[in-house]
């Protein structure tokens, strides 16, 4: 692909002869700001003409060519999540994403997740409970938005993984120093042989494989990037048939993870 | 579709599909975007809303076509030939006569340098093309178009 010979061309002398730590960053940068642009492209028009045929802009449809369409258009919108989930993943690693942090209500940002997800509960008939006791919990200076999606991916998990008529727990208090969450559900579990590999990039254990396809295995990673940049714990019990619990130690003062992993990769770029 | 042939072949400017109930004149929107499956959906969504459209396929022929005919609204592509986005909206700001058109920029370049960039330069909004329906950039423009 001529774009991608055009950034080595550009930057091939740097990278032949004593390229340094920074030049290598840049160049890493720059190739995936083009690669998700390059795949952003079909797949934004992709989305914009199948919405065009959804609401029938192009003439009435039969029933099941429309329903066809729409499973078309959620595999287009997978896919464009997994790109912007790539992009994320590159731009934490590089300490690139700005960590905001505001004081924030955990109970109130665990609620709106959990309403999020209410319809799937519902599908799977599930006994989603959430045991939280606000008068105790403190307003955590956090970014609301990474949070959230902290929250968001265990849930999601959670309910991916119940079995029909299963239950999921939520379940926060306080300690000393830290927000404990739990994140408990009673569904397939994780098998012995997968549980050192859960927290890897792109990483499925095998039997989510199998029972759910549309994983991208980055969920957990983020999880984890974000909470233990913020000078969090994640950690978790799993037995395959019986269930999963995923335990969240947050720092009622969290560090700023923008930092934290510019530390930790020794990335000195903004 | 009727096409009014403007300064040359390159520049057609499509007429509304519908006009405007209240009488006025449709209001016009030019796009510069080099991706034809992009721009047909633009050319198609815009005019069937009642807007005048005009589709180029680079900087360059933006700036001279809004030269010849002021857009009331520019939807600027960034990564094209012959002149880029950031490179048009640079020039387009630094023209007293076309400084004043709105642009919205609408990309797949979405990094927050790039937002950045195109915000100082001059952009009334930027939106990431893949992650935006066509209903929301419609709401978008009409936003701007009142």
């Amino acid at each position: 692909m001529s774009i991608f010979q055009n950034i080595f061309n550009s930057n091939k002398s740097k990278l032949l002869h004593g390229s340094t730590q920074r030049d290598l960053e840049a160049t890493k940068t720059e190739f995936i700001s083009v690669v998700t642009h390059q795949l952003r492209t079909p797949l934004g028009a992709m989305r914009w003409n199948l919405e065009m045929l959804l609401s029938g802009d192009m003439g009435n449809i039969p029933q099941e060519v429309e329903h066809t369409l729409q499973e078309i258009y959620e595999s287009n919108q997978r896919m464009i999540g997994l790109v912007n989930d790539l992009l994320n993943v590159s731009r934490i690693e590089q300490g690139r994403v700005p960590d905001e942090p505001v004081p924030t209500n955990i109970a109130e940002e665990i609620r709106t997740a959990i309403r999020e997800i209410e319809v799937l509960s519902k599908v799977k008939m599930l006994d989603l409970r959430l045991e939280i006791d606000d008068r105790n919990l403190p307003v955590v200076n956090i970014d609301p938005k990474r949070f959230h999606e902290v929250i968001q991916n265990l849930l999601s998990n959670a309910l991916k993984y119940s079995r029909f008529r299963g239950t999921v727990i939520i379940r926060v208090r306080k300690d000393l120093n830290y927000l404990q969450i739990n994140v408990m559900d009673n569904g397939m579990g994780i098998p012995r042989v997968d549980q050192d590999k859960i927290f890897s990039r792109f990483f499925r254990a095998s039997n989510a494989v199998i029972s759910d396809t549309e994983g991208s295995g980055l969920g957990l990673y983020l999880v984890k990037l974000y909470v233990e940049g913020w000078g969090g714990k994640v950690n978790f019990a799993s037995e395959e048939r019986k269930g999963s619990v995923f335990t969240l130690f947050l720092p009622l003062q969290p560090t700023n993870y923008t930092l934290s992993t510019k530390l930790a990769t020794g990335n000195s770029k903004p | 579709m009727k096409k009014i042939h403007l300064v040359r072949e390159n520049f057609v400017v499509n007429p509304p599909e519908k006009m405007p109930t209240s009488g006025q004149k449709a209001k016009f929107i030019l796009v510069a975007e080099d991706d034809r499956f992009y721009a047909n959906i633009y050319r198609t969504k815009l005019t069937r809303e009642g807007y005048e459209v005009a589709v180029v396929g680079n900087g360059a022929m933006a700036l001279a076509l809004a030269q010849r005919k002021t857009p009331d609204l520019i939807l600027l592509d960034l990564i094209m030939p012959v002149k880029d986005g950031f490179e048009t909206l640079k020039e387009l700001k630094a023209d007293p006569n076309l400084k004043n058109i709105k642009v919205l920029v609408l990309s797949n370049l979405g990094q927050p340098d790039d937002i950045k960039r195109a915000k100082e330069l001059g952009a009334a909004d930027y939106l990431i093309k893949s992650n935006v329906s066509i209903l929301e950039v419609l709401k978008k423009v009409k936003e701007f178009l009142g």
